[in-house]
Parts: structure tokens; C-alpha cells; sequence
């Protein structure tokens, strides 16, 4: 699959650049399935600076920030990302399929079936049957968001997930192995940790192994599938 | 290794060191020392750097097992000093020959305070870091009660033994901001602040109760979660911000004000529940290298020798 800036990720837009601290800068305005095209093609420009995703954003760190933002505005400017930018694209990247059994007895199960006018086993259904993409990594280690895929159907949207918002009151404990959904987006919690999106069910899958060369299971651009399960 | 350290009272303690800054395109928090002034001077005091302990809260106590006519060299910054059970004290950003025996470290104000031993021996790094992460539960957990520390007796006998640290913030810190959002920026500059909640991953602010109360929050355009940065200021909803610690989640969902510079959260990590705080909006093109490099306010007192703490003498003048 590639994608173009005039691909569901949405309209060609031009990346905005922001002070954020001394040494870095938000980048805004770039199409989700872009960022880590973006990215690529600032480690190119710029091997030095740190880069770090966002869903719509990349952070830019550098020692030497105040010197180096005409040329990241220059680069921002001159040259959109393109198909053979796609993370998609590139061999070393290559996307994988990732099938996550669940245990749906999450404890927003019944508030979530209520919100979107379903009953729960709908809820359990669209949930299954959505293909998920992951967008970015961010928030905790392996901690993806999950974009339902735009070769889903009509039916399966992100707007269809984001009828969700966040909880108006974060939990304090979100416990690891939770699968949740909220404001568009799916995902795993790695490990237990404070959350505010809306609970389905649990997995016992490892998301974050730092012993490992690559400690997250998740990468930007792999697929998930979701598959219920009887037992957790 | 020639000895051991046994903690018996280990109050709120981490172990803590420059933590994983080159590993949040994972999701990995950066952690590291909340107070950067006292864990660089810390690490000045000592021949080598090392690991050391952040201790939020909570007075400490362990014992050294070493062998007869050894020594081990601690440094120890922030808040607190080192005890013997026959109370000789080793004031704070110093160091000090401990041979074997039961010590305390006595907490005599809030912030963090940070000990090392020269050398000893922390448990194994997580991704380069024995980093205690409290958001995301990499590193080690906390210390506990019983931990056991292996040691190695110093053959070092001088090196420069303190720093002159600066005063404690004022009685009404006011913190230095760099904007994001200029409505936010205003709502944060209206008012008086106290702390609310304090942790590793965020300090809570809350309006002084006696202080005007803030207008309404602003609102703000609903937003996608973006990456952030120890340091900047989230307004959530319920306009109460929220100052991001190092332990905070690599990105948030909830609009950010602005920055304050390392010095100004060292200076924050001190205040108490009834400390007021104001901020003061700084522009960006006024961003200076100490408020980049936090290399400020690091003055080497004149050197003082390293003293040996002995069962029979007072040891600091």
C-alpha cells in the first residue's frame, strides 16, 4: 500500500513548526499516515535530531535548535513527503500482521455498548471485524494507537470509534494487558498505569519486552486483528 | 566487591541516573533525576559518576558492612544530612569517608534529595538506565526494606568535597514560563498557584485558596495526542495544570501552555502544599543558555578535605 499526501490521511497540508522547549519543536499538521514518512526524511536531513512521533505531530530535538529552524522550515516547506517516503514502501519496514486474542469482559463494556446504541456483542463484533492500523507508538513503552485501516468499510470508521471520547475522569490504575478504545483509536496498555479511554477487555499478550533488540511488538504501519477469546 | 549496604527505612527512594532519553520514539519515558541541579552536583562530588538515590519523602537508615579499617565515599545534596547513631552529622553537598556501621539521612525540609556511595553496585540497566520509572514500571522498583547494596570499599582519599548550592526558593517562587498558547498563558499568569498532587510523571497545581481565583479555564479546540517533554504545562479540563515530571507519558492528549526551563522545576520539585507559585511569561527570543543548559548557580566552595567519620570524634567543624 502507499499513500500520497492526498491520501485518506487527509488533505495536503503544510507542516507548521512550534517552539516547544529549548532544544525542540512541534512539527503540526501532518497527515497521520505520514508522520513517520516525515520522519525518515528528517533523519535524512537532519541525523543528529531526535524524532519523535506524534499522531498528526513529530517532535524535533536538537542542541543546537535556534540555529538549525530555517533549514527545518526550509525542509518542511520544499518537500512534502511522497509515496516513496511511505514507511509502507520501505523493505526494512515492512509491515506485519499482528492477531491479539481478547478477553472481552471489560469493565466499560456495557457503558460503551450504551454510547454507540449496540448491544455488547455488536460492541464485540465491530471491534473484531475492524482491521486496526498502527499509527503511532507513544504515551508508554509499546503503547500503539490504533487507526481503524482505511481499507475498511464504509461502516468501520474512525469517526465510527470516535462517538467515544476520552472518560471524563481518568482511572488511577488501568490495568496491563487492558484493550480499550476512545476517541478513535484502539490499544493495549503495556503495563499498569494511570488511562482515561474506555475499557473492552484484556490480553495477555507482551507488548514491551526492552531485553529484546526491538522491545515493541507494535511498529508503525503493522496491522492488528483482534480475536475473542473465552479465557483470558 | 568488599561489602554491602543494608537498607532498613528506605522512605520514597528510587534509584535514578541520566535515565533514556534517546528511546521516547518507543513510548519510553525519559526519567532521570527530578532536581537536575542536585543530581549534577552530586555527581561532581564524587571521582565517578554513579547511580543514586532520589528520595522524595521519608527519613533513611541502612548499615554499611565493610571490613575493619575500610571506607566507602558518600555524597550527599538536597534537603537532609547523614548521621551517625551518636549524631555526628555530614551536612548536605558534601562528602564523606563512611567506614562500618548504622547511619540515618534526616530529611530537614521538602524537595529531593539525592545520596551516592563510592562505589556501589545498582541493579542491572533497563535500555542504558537503572532509571526507577513510575509511569511505565521500567528500572527497578523502589527501594524497600531489606535491600541489600553491594559495595566497594574507596581507595580515593581526596577529591573536592562540596559545593555551595543556592539558597532555597523564595518564599513566593515565581516561575519562569516560555508560551505555547497565549489564552493559556494568561489564565496560568492570573492567579496564585499552590501545589496539589506531586509525583514523578506531573506536579498538580491548584489555585491558592486565598488567592483571586482564576477565570474559567479556556477552552480549547479539541486536539489529537501530540508528543511532550518534561517541563511543559498541560491544562487538562478541569483547569487545574499540570507541570509534566520525567516520568510523564511520552505524549498527551490535553492542550499545553508552555515550558518552564530545568531550573524552574528544580525550584517547583521544592514547593510544598502551601507554597504559593506565579508564573511569569518569558518570550522565546529572550531564551538564554542558562535557561537552555541549567548550568547555573554550580559554585565550588573552597575545598574542604574529606573527612572520615569515627566512632570517637566530632568530624565537621
Amino acid at each position: 500500500m502507499t499513500t500520497t499526501p492526498t491520501s485518506p490521511g487527509g488533505p495536503t497540508q503544510t507542516p507548521t513548526v512550534h517552539r516547544f522547549t529549548a532544544t525542540s519543536a512541534l512539527i503540526r499538521n501532518i497527515p497521520g499516515p505520514h508522520v513517520h514518512a516525515w520522519i525518515t526524511k528528517l533523519h535524512t536531513t537532519f541525523p543528529t535530531a531526535g524524532l519523535q512521533p506524534g499522531l498528526d505531530s513529530v517532535l524535533f530535538t536538537h542542541p543546537d535548535l535556534a540555529s538549525m529552524l530555517t533549514d527545518l522550515r526550509r525542509v518542511l516547506h520544499s518537500a512534502p513527503v511522497s509515496a516513496d517516503h511511505d514507511l509502507n514502501t520501505q523493505p526494512s519496514t515492512a509491515p506485519q500482521v499482528h492477531t491479539i486474542p481478547v478477553h472481552y469482559s471489560g469493565s466499560d463494556l456495557t457503558d460503551i455498548a450504551e454510547a454507540l446504541r449496540l448491544s455488547p456483542e455488536q460492541v464485540i463484533t465491530a471491534h473484531t471485524t475492524t482491521r486496526w492500523r498502527v499509527q503511532t507508538i507513544g504515551f508508554a513503552p509499546g503503547f500503539g494507537y490504533l487507526a481503524p485501516d482505511p481499507g475498511n468499510d464504509d461502516t468501520i470508521t474512525r469517526d465510527y470509534w470516535a462517538q467515544l471520547p476520552r472518560r471524563a475522569t481518568p482511572r488511577h490504575h488501568v490495568p496491563a494487558g487492558s484493550v480499550a478504545v476512545a476517541a478513535g483509536y484502539s490499544a493495549i496498555y503495556p503495563a499498569a498505569m494511570p488511562g482515561g479511554w474506555h475499557l473492552l477487555g484484556t490480553t495477555t499478550i507482551t507488548l514491551f519486552d526492552p531485553t529484546q533488540p526491538h522491545p515493541s511488538l507494535l511498529q508503525p504501519g503493522d496491522h492488528v486483528h483482534f480475536a475473542p477469546v473465552e479465557h483470558p | 566487591m568488599t561489602g554491602h549496604l543494608h537498607l532498613h527505612t528506605p522512605g520514597v527512594t528510587t534509584w535514578q541516573d541520566t535515565g533514556r532519553p534517546h528511546h521516547r520514539h518507543l513510548g519510553v519515558p525519559t526519567s532521570g533525576p527530578l532536581h537536575q541541579q542536585r543530581f549534577r552536583a552530586l555527581h561532581n562530588l564524587l571521582p565517578t559518576p554513579q547511580p543514586v538515590w532520589e528520595n522524595l519523602t521519608g527519613d533513611l537508615h541502612f548499615t554499611v558492612h565493610l571490613p575493619a579499617g575500610q571506607h566507602v565515599l558518600a555524597a550527599l545534596t538536597g534537603p537532609a544530612s547523614l548521621h551517625t547513631p551518636h549524631h555526628l552529622a555530614t551536612p548536605a553537598n558534601t562528602t564523606v569517608l563512611l567506614p562500618a556501621g548504622d547511619y540515618e539521612m534526616r530529611r530537614h525540609g521538602t524537595g529531593p534529595v539525592y545520596l551516592a556511595l563510592h562505589t556501589w553496585q545498582p541493579p542491572e540497566p533497563i535500555l542504558g538506565s537503572v532509571s526507577t520509572d513510575t509511569h511505565s514500571r521500567l528500572g527497578p522498583p523502589p527501594l524497600a526494606p531489606g535491600d541489600t547494596i553491594p559495595l566497594t570499599a574507596t581507595t580515593h582519599t581526596h577529591h573536592a568535597g562540596a559545593f555551595t548550592l543556592p539558597a532555597r526558593s523564595h518564599a513566593t517562587p515565581t516561575l519562569t514560563m516560555y508560551p505555547h498558547w497565549r489564552e493559556g498563558a494568561a489564565y496560568l499568569t492570573g492567579t496564585t498557584w499552590t501545589v496539589q498532587s506531586y509525583a514523578r510523571n506531573g506536579i498538580r497545581l491548584t489555585p491558592q485558596p486565598t488567592a483571586p481565583q482564576p477565570t474559567t479555564a479556556p477552552a480549547h479546540e479539541s486536539i489529537v495526542s501530540f508528543p511532550v517533554l518534561p517541563g511543559v504545562i498541560q491544562l487538562p479540563p478541569d483547569g487545574n495544570p499540570i507541570v509534566l515530571g520525567p516520568d510523564s507519558g511520552t505524549s498527551g492528549g490535553y492542550p499545553t501552555i508552555g515550558w518552564i526551563p530545568p531550573r524552574d522545576f528544580d525550584a517547583l520539585t521544592d514547593a510544598t502544599p502551601t507554597t504559593p507559585l506565579t508564573f511569569a511569561v518569558q518570550d522565546w527570543d529572550t531564551l538564554t543558555g542558562r535557561d537552555q543548559e541549567n548550568r547555573d548557580h554550580l559554585e565550588p566552595a573552597p575545598a574542604v578535605q574529606i573527612c572520615a567519620i569515627t566512632d570517637q570524634a566530632s568530624v565537621w567543624p
